[in-house]
């Protein structure tokens, strides 16, 4: 064998040994879950001895995953449309027409990217629209948290959309409206993807907002869900690891499936700098 | 020249069609409602909130009063006077610059061999960005389990080796606990610098090297006048989103430790929801300004110094 050959085996063993210090804590908490109680509160790496499958379904009863699930999937998918719609109409507008309002109107919206928001007084807001602890109050939330970043990628993208499209249609005498839906947000297809997965994960995988907006147990999301769980049931960790890949599921099948969108996303503006 | 366009489409308008001039206008074409829906969510639910922040943090806004008095700046005086507070802030300052050090530097290393031409560099892509994807909460709890005093994974490993003397209470340890959570911030978002530098490196003409290697460069040469120059974009990126983040941070801390013990790990944001909590509402504004301030100050200094240096290498 050639040593750059030789090298390369060698280089990509270090890199998979390394890699395990992201995968083991998969692998136990898969694992775990499938434990008994005690199997479990050993926390070996070891393999169940027989597969507790009945640990899920008691879960999902006892943790009322069931409901959370559906609230999850609920807020984080009427967050991602209601951002996926706002942001990409005025990223159209701010993007085709530069002037010097609209450039500031994009600065101003930029701002979200890096102030961190007052939780407190979002509270207050919320009550001020009387929107605390309702559906609708956290997607409007989070559609509002989740504008910035979805502004600043549909308006790098329609930069690099021609003009001569919306315009032609235009010549025909086509509404703005018409020419947004069936022209413009077809080609934004790309974009709306990556767009789309992002704000859905961060919607699914956040903790903090519904911990201050949320009150009602009956509205809450996993993330919530599964910390009262852990909460009741601090040593049973087969039940909290079982719960844990309950939440986590969807989010993996997201990432495999919509993987070269969200990296595109994430690593735009990363090479205009 | 945008204007030549556009008379040049209004000519071509009136020719084709003659109703279509009506909407030729430019106003027309691109309304300015459009922009509405967007602007009226993000000022009622993100700038209305961030303004009242700074005229609530002027109150003594609590639960167990009704009346809202204005105190100027005693909360402010009374954060930078008390002893905890000051700690509170250098911990939210330690734990943003030193875990944005780390993650960029365990990005990059990951980036450079995984940009090597290894047989399996994608699914190893996929894995190291994996935790990015998970939620904190569920990051936490996870480790939580791992640094178990008793049954911990970390604990069983290092008395699996004879190394019992090591073995900690690692989240309860006055001395550990800082480290550790800064550890799994380092572990959860390494990824995502990975994949900010993936991106950059992909932009190096490949003959720059080959320029470079007939000249008799040698990799460490051509590392730091070809890569990292043109990965200057990315390090500029990692280092404002990182250093945001990490002064922003909440979730992670706030399920491994709280804070404790007795501060050792606490961060403002943690104390913004202890306040809160307690029914302390303007002094948790307070604290929610200082963050706001602070996070605004560096975002600024650290772009003004990354493109002073750009203009100073050019």
């Amino acid at each position: 064998m050639k040593p750059k050959v030789i090298k390369r085996i060698i280089l990509e063993s270090v890199v998979w040994i390394t890699s395990l210090v992201v995968l083991v804590p998969f692998f136990m908490v898969l694992l775990n879950s499938l434990k008994d109680l005690a199997g479990a509160n050993k926390m070996m790496l070891s393999f169940p001895e027989k597969f507790h499958w009945e640990n899920y379904i008691k879960v999902i009863k006892e943790g009322n995953l069931v409901r959370s699930f559906l609230n999850s999937l609920l807020i984080a998918v009427f967050s991602v449309g209601l951002s996926v719609l706002g942001s990409s109409l005025a990223a159209y507008v701010l993007s085709r027409k530069k002037s010097k309002f609209n450039r500031g109107m994009y600065y101003f919206f930029l701002i979200g990217l890096v102030a961190p928001l007052n939780m407190v007084t979002v509270i207050k807001s919320m009550q001020f629209f009387r929107i605390m602890n309702t559906y609708h109050g956290i997607i409007l939330l989070y559609a509002a948290l989740l504008l910035p970043f979805s502004i600043f990628l549909y308006y790098g993208f329609i930069d690099s959309v021609p003009r001569s499209l919306d315009e032609s249609a235009f010549m025909d005498g086509a509404r703005p409206f018409t020419v947004y839906f069936r022209i413009l947000f077809p080609l934004l297809k790309p974009v709306t993807v990556t767009v789309g997965v992002l704000n859905f994960m961060n919607a699914w995988n956040d903790f903090m907002t519904p911990l201050y907006v949320l009150n009602r147990s009956a509205k809450w999301p996993m993330t919530l869900a599964i910390y009262n769980f852990y909460g009741r049931r601090v040593s049973e960790w087969n039940l909290v690891f079982a719960d844990i890949v309950i939440t986590i599921l969807p989010v993996i099948i997201l990432y495999i499936v919509g993987q070269k969108y969200l990296v595109s996303g994430m690593t735009s503006g990363a090479i205009k700098g | 020249m945008n204007h030549d366009r556009f008379t040049a489409i209004r000519l071509k308008g009136i020719n084709l069609k003659n109703n279509a001039k009506i909407s030729i206008i430019q106003g027309q074409f691109y309304p300015q409602y459009f922009i509405l829906p967007a602007f009226l969510l993000y000022a009622a639910l993100f700038i209305l909130p961030s303004l009242l922040g700074i005229v609530y943090s002027l109150t003594d806004w609590n639960i167990y009063r009704n009346a809202i008095n204005f105190i100027g700046l005693d909360n402010f005086k009374e954060i930078l006077a008390t002893s905890s507070y000051r700690l509170i802030i250098g911990n939210t300052f330690f734990f943003a610059l030193v875990t944005t050090f780390f993650k960029i530097l365990i990005g990059l290393i990951l980036a450079l061999v995984l940009n090597e031409n290894l047989r399996t560099r994608h699914v190893l892509r996929t894995i190291f960005y994996l935790p990015v994807v998970m939620s904190p909460l569920v990051i936490g709890l996870v480790f939580i389990s791992i640094f178990n005093p008793t049954r911990g994974l970390l604990n069983q490993a290092l008395r699996g080796i004879g190394l019992d003397s090591f073995t900690r209470q690692w989240l309860a340890d006055a001395g550990t606990a800082m480290p550790v959570v800064m550890g799994v911030e380092i572990w959860r978002l390494s990824g995502y610098c990975m994949v900010i530098f993936l991106a950059g490196l992909q932009l190096i003409p490949q003959n720059l090297y080959e320029v470079a290697s007939i000249d008799g460069a040698g990799a460490w040469h051509s590392f730091m006048n070809i890569t990292l120059p043109f990965l200057r974009p990315s390090i500029t990126m990692n280092l404002i989103l990182n250093i945001i983040w990490g002064l922003k941070a909440f979730d992670i801390i706030f399920i491994l430790t709280k804070g404790g013990p007795g501060h050792r790990s606490e961060v403002i944001s943690v104390s913004v929801f202890d306040e809160y909590s307690s029914g302390r509402y303007g002094f948790a504004t307070a604290l929610g300004v200082v963050i706001f301030v602070l996070t605004s100050v560096i975002a600024f200094v650290v772009l003004r110094m990354l493109n002073k240096r750009e203009v100073d290498f050019v």
